[in-house]
C-alpha cells in the first residue's frame, strides 16, 4: 500500500474561528441564562414552554427551563468545538466557517427566542395567560441572520480543502485491454462504534417512549428504522474500476450506488481525505465545494473530476492503483470518449 | 486488487487472471486471510464468463494459494506470503537482462532450463 501523499499535520485554526465558534456563543448563552436567572422571581411557576394554535399548551418549572438553556449552550457549543478541534490540513475551509457561523447563529436564535418566551411571561400569575410571542421568534431569526452574515464576512477567506491532491500516472493499457480493479472499504472501527451506539440509543429511547405512551406515538418508530437502514448502507463499500468506468456501491444491499462512465471523466487524482473538514462527516456526503463523497475513513482516496466540473471522491486503500487504471481507461478513450463496446459480442471463456 | 486481462495477448484469460493474483501475492499486495473479489463480480468487471474466473480460482486453489469455501469465496492462504523475498531478486534479474539486452522470451527460456517443471 503506497501512500500517495503524506497525511497533513494537525493544523491550527485561525483564532477568529474559535472566537466565532466558541467564545461568542458562550457569551450569548451565558447572557441568556443570566437574564433568565435575574427574571426568576417575577416568573410564574410553572412557565409556558410551548405554544399551540390556542395559546400556551406546554408548561414546566422555570428552573428546568433555565437548566435546559444552559444545557443546550454547553452541549451545542461543546459539540461544535469538538468537531473543529479535529481539523487537519489547510484551514479555514468553507465547512469550518459554516460550522463556526452555525454555532453562533444557533446560540443567538435559540438563546434569544427561549429568553423572549420567558420575558413575555414576566409578572404573570398564571402561565396559561402567556401571550403569543411569535413576533419575538421572527426578531430572533432576523438577529441571528444578521449576526451570521457579519460573522461570515469577518472570518478569513475560505481556502479550498483537498490541497493534498496528487496527479496520477495512467496505467499504460493495450487496445482492447479489459483489466479491472476491485477493492472493499470499511468504515473506521471508532466511527462504527459511535454510529452503532447512537442508533442503539435512539432506538431504545424511542421504543421506551412508545411503550410509555401506550403505543400512542408509534409512528415515531419509523425514525430509528430509517436510521438503522441509513447506517446499514454506510458501513462497507465495494469500489470497482473496469473498462466501463468507476462504480461504488454499498455492500451487501448494492444500494445506494454511484456509477461514473469513462466518457464522463475529465481527470482522475488521488487525495488525502479529512472527513470532517472536507465532507462534514462520514458516509454518503455532499458539499458544494467537495462534491459527492463516499467517505469511510480519513486517508487516501480516489478523486474523479467529471467533464461538467462535478467532483466525486471515494476513500479506499491502494487508491493509487485504482486511480491509475481508471486514468488509463480515460487516456485511451480520446476526445469525447465515443468508443463502441470493444468486441462486446465475443465473450471470452478462456 | 488489480486483475489485468488482455484478450488480444493469446494467453488464456483464466491464466491471465491467475497470474494477476499470483503477482499481487508476490508483491505483498495480498495478505493471508484476504478475500479475492467474488467470482460473479470479477467476471462482470472483466466482461468474461463467470466460469472463466472460477477456473482461475480453481487453478489457484490447486497451487495452494487460495482456499475455496462455499459461501466464503476464495480466501488467500499463508502460501501467499511465500516468495515475497524473490521479488527483489527478480527485479535485479530483469534489470540485468535489460542491461545485457536479453529479451523476455530468452530470459524465460533460461529460467525454464534452470527450473524445469
Amino acid at each position: 500500500m503506497t501512500r500517495t501523499t503524506a497525511r497533513p499535520p494537525r493544523a491550527r485554526l485561525p483564532f477568529s474561528v474559535w472566537i466565532v465558534a466558541v467564545a461568542l456563543p458562550v457569551v450569548v448563552w451565558g447572557a441568556a441564562v443570566a437574564l433568565q436567572l435575574a427574571w426568576l422571581p417575577q416568573l410564574p411557576d410553572p412557565v409556558a414552554i410551548h405554544w399551540g394554535p390556542g395559546g400556551a399548551d406546554g408548561f414546566a418549572s422555570p428552573s428546568s427551563s433555565i437548566a435546559l438553556t444552559a444545557g443546550l449552550g454547553v452541549g451545542l457549543t461543546g459539540l461544535f468545538a469538538l468537531v473543529l478541534a479535529t481539523v487537519r490540513g489547510a484551514s479555514p475551509t468553507v465547512t469550518h466557517k459554516l460550522l463556526a457561523v452555525i454555532s453562533l447563529v444557533t446560540s443567538v436564535f435559540t438563546g434569544f427566542t427561549v429568553t423572549a418566551s420567558l420575558g413575555v411571561q414576566l409578572g404573570l400569575d398564571d402561565a396559561r395567560d402567556a401571550p403569543d410571542f411569535g413576533g419575538w421568534a421572527v426578531v430572533g431569526l432576523a438577529a441571528a441572520a444578521v449576526v451570521g452574515v457579519i460573522a461570515w464576512l469577518v472570518l478569513p477567506r475560505a481556502v479550498r480543502p483537498g490541497e493534498e491532491v496528487a496527479e496520477v500516472a495512467p496505467l499504460p493499457l493495450v487496445p482492447g485491454e479489459r483489466s479491472a480493479w476491485i477493492a472493499t472499504v470499511r468504515i473506521g472501527t471508532a466511527i462504527a462504534v459511535v454510529i452503532v451506539s447512537a442508533v442503539g440509543l435512539v432506538t431504545v429511547s424511542t421504543v421506551a417512549a412508545v411503550i410509555v405512551s401506550g403505543g400512542l406515538i408509534w409512528p415515531l418508530l419509523l425514525f430509528p428504522l430509517l436510521l438503522i437502514a441509513m447506517s446499514a448502507t454506510s458501513i462497507v463499500w465495494r469500489v470497482r474500476v473496469d473498462a466501463t468506468g468507476l462504480t461504488v456501491r454499498s455492500v451487501p444491499l448494492g444500494w445506494p450506488r454511484r456509477r461514473i462512465r469513462v466518457a464522463d471523466i475529465e481527470s482522475v487524482k488521488t487525495v488525502q481525505v479529512e472527513p470532517l473538514a472536507e465532507f462534514g462527516g462520514w458516509g454518503w456526503r455532499w458539499t458544494p465545494v467537495g462534491g459527492l463523497g463516499v467517505v469511510a475513513r480519513a486517508g487516501e482516496g480516489i478523486l474523479v473530476v467529471l467533464r461538467d466540473g462535478r467532483r466525486f471522491t471515494v476513500t479506499v486503500d491502494d487508491a493509487e492503483t485504482g486511480a491509475a487504471l481508471l486514468a488509463g481507461y480515460v487516456a485511451s478513450a480520446p476526445g469525447s470518449g465515443e468508443r463502441g463496446p470493444q468486441d462486446g459480442s465475443a465473450r471470452h471463456n478462456g | 486488487m488489480l486483475i489485468r486481462v488482455d484478450p488480444g495477448s493469446g494467453v488464456a484469460i483464466y491464466d491471465q487472471i491467475a497470474a494477476s493474483v499470483r503477482a499481487a501475492a508476490t508483491r505483498g499486495a495480498l495478505s493471508p486471510g484476504e478475500r479475492l473479489p467474488a467470482a460473479r463480480e470479477l467476471a462482470e468487471a472483466l466482461d468474461v464468463n463467470v466460469h472463466t474466473v472460477l477456473r482461475a480460482y480453481q487453478d489457484l486453489r490447486d497451487e495452494g494459494l487460495v482456499d475455496l469455501r462455499r459461501g466464503r469465496g476464495a480466501v488467500v492462504t499463508d502460501a501467499a506470503a511465500r516468495g515475497a523475498s524473490l521479488l527483489d531478486a527478480v527485479r535485479a534479474l530483469v534489470a540485468e537482462a535489460r542491461r545485457e539486452d536479453v529479451g523476455p522470451q530468452t530470459l524465460i527460456s533460461l529460467i525454464r532450463e534452470e527450473y524445469p517443471a
